[in-house]
């Protein structure tokens, strides 16, 4: 408290703000919290070098210019990265027993006798730097350690949880031996074969049906329910004198620094629509960090970045060339340099809904709140997930498939399974975690390439929650048929390497999560890619002797066919009918009608899940990325 | 009140966006209060059941789910299935079906889909609010058109699908991007292959549509990889339906082309009436424009036909060959369709200016009034944006009220004498005439039937009226129930309770529809000799069985 004066006094005496700015800046402080120097940078009243050179002058450190004269990257590498990033210095030389460190926080003693013990050293000199200048020297010295733990680093603490090591022996042994033994029993005895596949066919279709159904009708119980528990409380409340609805304790002032990371690869094209987008959200940029991470080989993109001039509060994060070049390992790279106590992922294409950030800070506070004073064996909150939904749903057929799917997706299936006790499958994006927590899980598995799901399953592992806010990511649906079968199977794969990493040793992942968490291994996660293999040869199947056995001359059992058919009429019907009217809700008519074709788009998964097979067995990390900013011309005005 | 009817009013006349065409719903809704009050008009008089052909539409429809041997067999092969399956959840319902108010609702639907595609066309075309909605009005103010769509005769789903497939074909052409195959697909392909399904001028429809597809994407973009992947998505689809439709009858009859050769396929009926030399248009192209042309004339009415042929002149005058004009055109292929048929010899159709003078098949010229709408439409839009009307708005009214009164007076010349100047309507009232006897066995047997099985041969000459006769249809055995139909013609006592026959001794030369069930009680008396006649009219008869 008592250096703030001084550096606004230090920047007045040298003549770098005038008093205008510096009692904005003051009034910014009062109302939104955080460091008086990053309300002057944001403000644009002064540069960053010009801050910290008058820091130094506060500090009594002389500014040191780690651009011109680079930290011994020796002498770096032998502390901890992560916690140099998080403490907010380097060791810049070592002379004699004395440590030279650049630093760009407050020099304090514990600060000082942190580097002391670090390097066994008596004395330490400061100097002053940009933090910046700390994050680029800590990345350059660091790079193969960084590396090393952005990819490698949930393999080589948690193993059994990394999709590194594939499929085990069983794994690998049990579906070739069936599809052997299936491809037998066809060859010698036809009907027995087409009968035993069928019937498969028909119950993972059902299975996955009705879990998804189940899922998706639960919501409305859960709303109502919901909404009851929040009368009771707040009728409670009102008999107390208390505020009716309870709110956390939250001004501006005290809300927590929130890291935004962006991940991006080849996408110049719509970068600066992410950084406008980001600017959107209603939250305080003096407690926002966002971090944007780029490929090293990405120089189109870098470059765009850099010449978008993006504001104070945004970062460039080159991530080092390396693999698996995935967006988790970004992800994950972009963890170590995180400073917010909440961490979210947005795409480079998203949108998210303003006061999305508010949103997650509150249902965090309100998770604190509740196991503290009524619930303390609850389940941690590690993650709570926002909507996602398309801003470009109308562009073509596909994206209207996908719009219809992805609503009722999160706005029925997944808040329906919220406090169901079955592990959320997160999505791609605008997930918020606690930085600290998800740091504990290992971040993210770079080799699954459905790294999302998977750290949804890994935290109900942990015994942690997921939970869901009904805030909006808009995000950009793949409107391209190529594009999005490679998306698709991609997503597919990672199912099925999500759902045989949490089968290496079932009766534990039972044990850890309950039945509850099997049934969503097998209903959810294991259950979709198996459905969307097995659709194809069920519809066929039930079509062709529909139609007349004679074409094939295969005479399958009366009741098969018949439960086929109504299998086939019950599960198209209810996925239809449900999602046609989440998907009304969301985007109205115009779209929800199409729900009526997704018997026909789950062809199209199908033929991605067996690419996503053939993938699974040839190449199991290969990540397709898929493009964005496809819609250009939609977005600039011309929605024909 | 007036707030809301100023904006629907002022989007009638709004700029397209995008696949927005504002002022569809407000016409669509226009349409539904009209076709209902049709429906409330005919229902109520019974004409809606004149027609046979409906009737019969309606029991296939009903005995899907209601027969001795219910299933989608019961679709048949005489008809395309659509219309009846788009029926079956609308006949239920028994009095939905004894009235025919469940065609009455699909006509009803059909009606709003028919205008909305029209107001679309129309707009996509450039026309503006006045043009729009004279093309609405010229539509909705012909009564053979109100009649049909109360119906359950084919043309309705017909001319929806059809103007649906050339609506997304306008919306595709008209767009700034280059739209997906999935677009033109969903929204041109499925309206298509619905209409193949329909009837087969849907056929047509898609032949002359992808060639449009392919010649508009190329001259739009110069893309050939584009031209095709669009032609391929226009016609996919009702490529499938044509071959879902053959399928169907190689699984059912063993004959892909029963449809088109089958007992009781047109074509047997064609050569039958060839035969009798009674195909006088074929191979004569004048006969063949005099009869279709009058069909038309009778069916749209003078005036509609002169703005048409006007506005025909303007179209190639100002648009030439371009897409939108080609777009235009494309809604006169079932037109074609019917005059190359009728040449050809594969349909036949009879009015009071062919060779032999009757009532026959007139609704056909239906399917060309979209087209000559269209037409009107762009004569009154190019009327309305000329510089003589720009310069005062009492010219505007002037092309408005002329426009308004020459349709009134067409409608009260119709109305004078409905049931002759109206060719559909003739043609209704003619088939209701002839079955006149018929009917009324038919509803005394409804207000008698106490419950028992029925022996009937519905396909004899005016005994398709089993809507009307009310009974439910698993109480029959007639020709559709196949095998239990022989059996009951085998031992009739211990299946039927009633027989009702068509007692017609004429109809047994086999130069018509023949009453199986008459035929048998000639053949084998002693079978049926517990029967006793119960009602009889001159050419129809009742009977109940006598319990020992």
């Amino acid at each position: 408290m008592t250096r703030t004066p001084m550096i606004g006094e230090v920047l007045l005496s040298e003549g770098l703000i005038t008093q205008q700015q510096l009692d904005d800046a003051i009034r910014a402080q009062g109302e939104q919290g955080g460091l008086l120097g990053r309300h002057l940078i944001l403000s644009g009243a002064i540069g960053r070098i010009e801050l910290y050179s008058a820091l130094s002058v506060a500090w009594n450190a002389p500014f040191l210019d780690l651009v011109e004269f680079p930290a011994d990257a020796a002498l770096v590498r032998q502390y901890d990265p992560r916690q140099l990033v998080d403490q907010g210095w380097v060791p810049w030389r070592l002379r004699d027993k004395t440590l030279i460190i650049a630093t760009s926080v407050p020099p304090t003693d514990e600060l000082i006798e942190r580097a002391k013990r670090g390097y066994d050293v008596t004395d330490v000199e400061v100097r002053t730097t940009p933090d910046w200048d700390i994050w680029q020297t800590v990345a350059i010295a660091c790079r193969e350690e960084l590396l090393t733990l952005s990819a490698d680093e949930l393999a080589y603490s948690r193993p059994e949880s990394s999709a590194i090591s594939g499929l085990t022996w069983w794994q690998k042994a049990i579906p070739i031996g069936l599809a052997i033994l299936l491809a037998i029993t066809i060859i010698v005895k036809p009907p027995l074969g087409m009968m035993i596949l069928l019937a498969a066919a028909n119950i993972a279709f059902f299975v996955s049906v009705s879990f998804k159904s189940f899922a998706a009708i639960r919501w409305p119980f859960r709303r109502a329910h919901i909404e009851r528990f929040q009368l009771g409380v707040a009728r409670e409340r009102f008999d107390r004198d208390l505020p009716v609805r309870w709110e956390p304790n939250l001004g501006e002032d005290d809300l927590p620094l929130y890291t935004i990371l962006v991940p991006a690869f080849n996408e110049a094209n719509i970068i600066k629509n992410v950084i406008n987008n980001l600017d959107d959200l209603d939250y305080p940029h003096s407690k926002l960090e966002v971090l944007i991470l780029l490929e090293e080989e990405d120089v189109d993109t870098i470059e765009t970045t850099r010449n978008a001039s993006p504001p104070e509060y945004v970062r460039i994060l080159v991530v080092p060339r390396g693999e698996p070049q995935t967006k988790p390992r970004a992800c994950n790279y972009g963890l170590t340099f995180a400073n917010g106590e909440f961490i979210v992922i947005f795409d480079a294409e998203d949108h998210p809904e303003s006061d999305q950030l508010h949103q997650a800070v509150h249902e965090f506070r309100q998770d604190e709140f509740e196991r503290a004073y009524l619930d303390p064996n609850a389940n941690k909150l590690v993650c709570t997930q926002a909507a996602l939904n398309y801003f470009n749903a109308d562009y073509n057929v596909i994206t209207r498939m996908f719009a219809v799917e992805y609503s009722h997706w999160f706005d029925a299936m997944l808040p329906g399974l919220d406090h169901s006790g079955i592990p959320l499958p997160l999505g791609g994006t605008s997930n918020h975690f606690r930085t600290q927590e998800l740091r504990e899980l290992g971040g993210w598995d770079p080799y699954n390439v459905t790294e999302d799901a998977d750290l949804g399953l890994r935290a109900a592992a942990d015994g942690l929650r997921v939970s869901t806010i009904q805030s909006v990511t808009w995000e950009e649906a793949c409107s391209q048929t190529k594009a999005w079968i490679r998306q698709r199977t991609r997503w597919i794969k990672g199912y099925m390497v999500t759902a045989a990493v949490n089968t290496r040793h079932p009766i534990e992942f039972w044990k850890k999560t309950g039945f509850r968490g099997m049934i969503g291994n097998v209903g959810l996660i294991l259950g979709t890619p198996l459905a969307f293999l097995l659709y194809p040869i069920a519809l066929a199947t039930t079509l062709i002797t529909y139609i007349g056995v004679q074409f094939i001359g295969l005479d399958l059992p009366e009741w098969l066919i018949i439960a086929g058919v109504i299998n086939m009429l019950y599960g198209n019907l209810m996925m239809i009918v449900s999602a046609a009217i989440t998907s009304y809700f969301r985007y109205g008519w115009r779209i929800a009608v199409f729900a009526v074709f997704l018997p026909v788009y789950w062809v199209l998964h199908s033929f991605a899940a067996w690419r996503a097979l053939f993938q699974m067995v040839r190449d199991p990390h290969r990540w397709e990325k898929t493009p964005h900013g496809l819609d250009e011309e939609y977005e600039t005005g011309l929605p024909r | 009140m007036n707030r809301w009817l100023h904006d629907r009013w002022e989007s009638l006349d709004s700029p397209l966006f995008g696949r927005r065409v504002p002022g569809t719903l407000v016409v669509t809704w226009i349409a539904l209060v009209v076709g209902l009050a049709a429906c409330i008009y005919t229902t109520r008089n019974g004409s809606n059941l004149w027609y046979s052909d409906a009737q019969s539409h309606l029991t296939i429809a009903r005995r899907i789910f209601d027969s001795k041997a219910p299933g989608f067999q019961q679709l048949g092969t005489v008809w395309l299935p659509v219309p009846h399956l788009l029926l079956v959840p609308l006949v239920i319902w028994l009095p939905m079906w004894s009235t025919g108010w469940g065609a009455c609702v699909l006509g009803m639907l059909c009606l709003a889909a028919s205008v909305a595609a029209l107001y679309r066309i129309a707009a996509r075309f450039g026309m503006r609010r006045m043009a729009r909605l004279f093309v609405v009005i010229f539509f909705l103010a012909n009564p053979s058109i109100l009649y049909t769509y109360t119906t359950a005769l084919t043309e309705p789903v017909l001319i929806a699908t059809m103007l649906g497939a050339v609506a997304g074909i306008s919306g595709w052409i008209s767009s700034d991007r280059k739209l997906s195959g999935g677009e033109l697909a969903v929204f041109a392909g499925i309206p298509a292959g619905m209409s193949v399904l329909s009837r087969y001028e849907g056929w047509a429809l898609v032949g002359t549509g992808s060639l449009f597809v392919a010649w508009a994407s190329w001259n739009k973009w110069r893309d050939i990889r584009y031209a095709v992947r669009m032609t391929l998505s226009f016609a996919v689809i009702p490529a499938a339906c044509a071959l879902w439709w053959v399928s169907y009858n190689f699984a059912l009859y063993g004959n892909p082309l029963e449809f088109m050769f089958g007992e009781y396929s047109a074509a047997t009926q064609q050569r039958n009436i060839s035969e009798s030399g009674l195909l006088t248009t074929k191979g004569n192209a004048g006969l063949t424009f005099s009869v279709y042309g009058w069909s038309v004339l009778e069916a749209a009415g003078i005036a509609l036909i002169v703005l048409a042929f006007i506005g025909s002149i303007v179209l190639i005058l100002t648009r030439g060959l371009s897409r939108q004009a080609l777009v235009i055109w494309l809604t006169a292929t079932p037109a074609a369709f019917s005059i190359l048929s009728l040449f050809l010899g594969q349909t036949a159709i009879n009015n009071d200016h062919s060779l032999p003078t009757t009532w026959w098949n007139n609704r056909f010229a239906l399917s060309a009034i979209p087209v000559l709408v269209l037409l009107a439409g762009i004569l009154i839009d190019f009327l309305r944006t000329s510089k003589w009307a720009r310069r005062s708005r009492a010219s505007v009214w002037l092309v408005a009220g002329t426009t308004l009164a020459v349709i009134i007076a067409q409608n009260v010349w119709w109305a004078q004498d409905l049931s002759q100047r109206s060719a559909v309507i003739a043609e209704a009232v003619l088939s209701e005439e002839s079955g006149k006897q018929a009917r009324e066995a038919g509803k005394w047997m409804g207000e008698q039937y106490q419950g028992g099985n029925i022996l009937m041969d519905e396909t004899a000459r005016n005994n398709a009226i089993l809507p009307m006769i009310g009974v439910r249809l698993d109480q029959y055995y007639n020709r559709s129930t196949g095998d239990l139909f022989d059996q009951a013609l085998q031992e009739p006592t211990s299946h039927a309770e009633w027989i009702f026959v068509n007692t017609e001794t004429e109809a047994l030369d086999d130069s018509g529809p023949v009453d199986q069930v008459y035929r048998a009680m000639l053949e084998h008396p002693d079978r049926f000799e517990n029967y006793r006649l119960v009602y009889q009219t001159p050419t129809h008869s009742v009977y109940r069985l006598v319990r020992q």
